[in-house]
């Protein structure tokens, strides 16, 4: 009886030790969309390593928008909140992690520049707003992307938006870092808005079509 | 808006340079269109979700995982106390019910005392709690998530967790509710934590049984080692008294004192001095 409640308790002990062991290793080494998914189901520890993967990106990007060290680091955090909030709201079988949370990163960054600077007449910051504003959509049907591939098409990406002419990268930075919608670079450039939209639309089409060169070669 | 239209915004889209009207027109083409180009669509959001990548990669600090560890535990606080009022509610409506059913039965009734100091007592406790270990976390330097007492589900434990039911309607039989009315129920306090850790923690609970068993186990082992000890020590030291009588003795009788040469045999010595 005594031996028995003995082996009991070294078992249960072995056991304790091998699920830690287990959840230390496994965090580290679970792809975006799995994370996510254990983010559904409000696994704290899944957030943290969300957060531990993602937050130098996310705040870089952060910073170069809204250009104020104190904003970014209220945005990072934000960032995740935001997701811990919506979590009864979000598609957790949504494939592309990556490109969700830089999205998302991006436009709240964007709003939070905007409402600092008073501009574009934003509605009040509501959930319902939050939704329609903040939260991407992001189309689900071609091949995820995650870090490290980003990492790896940097040099590449690079070169080809080098490729493209001044006026393309300028629009490109104007959209993307700034937050100016086509309107508000046509008349920052005094342009017609048609040419902007036509501008907008070259200049992507040239920097897929020059990252797709920048592959093959 | 046609096919062509969805075609047109889906770069502005991608760039996030939408105004909101556009914005708004755009989402409905993408909830409405059968047609929908989801797949270019993907394809610029990939492409433009590159350009972050491009800028040198700054790490932010320490504070700010603790900032969103300590929002994060805020929310679920909040979380949790509203679920509690939820469940709360419905017990009570559902007490209530199950009260007027029997009510008819009845002639008296005790009425159920509510406890409304428990939430706020629990309150309390947990500002407490944070209190302290924002404390804590300043003097350690670091705060994780875990440290707020966020839930952490094991992936062994997934299955269970999605299959986490909502606290069900307790069907109590007849007689046993009848006694429950009769005495004034009293509402179990919460069980005090330490602090919140333990309290919200969600990671596999294994009860240890104390182990009083082994520890006399451990004590009779010794004891019983200790007297064999004793008793090898004895019948030692015994043993050794009489060799040494034995070899006094042998000391004393003739011919003790002969010294033998190694190797030789008695016989051949006898002979030889004979």
């Amino acid at each position: 009886m005594i031996f028995n409640d003995l082996r009991i308790t070294f078992h249960c002990r072995i056991n304790i030790i091998s699920k830690q062991r287990q959840i230390l290793i496994t965090y580290n080494t679970i792809p975006d969309n799995e994370l996510f998914r254990k983010i559904a189901e409000y696994d704290s520890k899944a957030l943290e390593e969300l957060y531990d993967r993602y937050s130098p990106v996310l705040y870089t990007l952060i910073k170069r928008i809204v250009n104020d060290k104190n904003v970014a680091d209220e945005v990072l955090s934000e960032i995740f909140v935001i997701i811990w909030r919506k979590v009864p709201k979000l598609n957790f079988d949504m494939n592309n992690v990556y490109v969700w949370l830089i999205t998302l990163t991006r436009n709240k960054a964007v709003d939070k520049l905007k409402r600092n600077r008073n501009e574009g007449n934003l509605p009040e910051y509501s959930d319902e707003y939050e939704d329609k504003f903040i939260l991407p959509r992001i189309s689900n049907v071609i091949d995820q992307l995650d870090l490290k591939d980003a990492y790896t098409a940097k040099e590449k990406f690079e070169e080809a938006l080098n490729k493209l002419t001044d006026a393309q990268q300028y629009v490109i930075f104007l959209a993307y870092y700034n937050g100016k919608t086509e309107k508000e670079i046509a008349e920052k450039l005094n342009i017609p808005l048609l040419t902007v939209k036509s501008k907008i639309h070259v200049a992507l089409s040239n920097l897929k079509r020059n990252l797709l060169k920048e592959v093959e070669e | 808006m046609g096919d062509l239209k969805a075609a047109d915004l889906i770069y502005a889209k991608a760039l996030g340079c939408l105004d909101s009207e556009e914005e708004a027109a755009f989402n409905e083409l993408m909830k409405e269109d059968e047609n929908f180009p989801w797949e270019e669509l993907g394809q610029y959001q990939n492409l433009v979700a590159l350009l972050p990548i491009l800028l040198d990669i700054e790490q932010p600090e320490q504070e700010i995982k603790d900032n969103v560890a300590r929002k994060l535990y805020e929310l679920e606080k909040k979380r949790k106390e509203e679920q509690e009022i939820q469940e709360q509610s419905l017990k009570e409506s559902v007490a209530q019910q199950e009260e007027t059913e029997i009510g008819a039965a009845e002639t008296e009734h005790k009425p159920i005392p509510t406890t409304p100091g428990i939430n706020k007592k629990r309150q309390e406790e947990s500002l407490a709690d944070i209190e302290k270990i924002i404390k804590d976390g300043n003097n350690k330097g670091e705060i994780s998530f875990r440290d707020y007492g966020m839930p952490v589900i094991p992936m062994e434990n997934k299955s269970e967790a999605k299959a986490k039911p909502q606290r069900e309607k307790e069907v109590i039989p007849e007689p046993e509710l009848m006694k429950e009315i009769e005495t004034p129920v009293k509402k179990k306090e919460p069980e005090k934590v330490k602090s919140y850790v333990s309290k919200y923690s969600s990671e596999p609970k294994v009860e240890i049984k104390k182990d009083n068993s082994a520890k006399v186990l451990a004590v009779i082992l010794f004891v019983i080692t200790l007297i064999a000890l004793v008793l090898v020590y004895f019948k030692l030291s015994s043993d050794i008294d009489n060799n040494k009588r034995e070899i006094e003795l042998l000391k004393n009788q003739p011919g003790a004192s002969l010294n033998i040469p190694a190797g030789e045999q008695i016989q051949d010595f006898i002979k030889k001095y004979s």
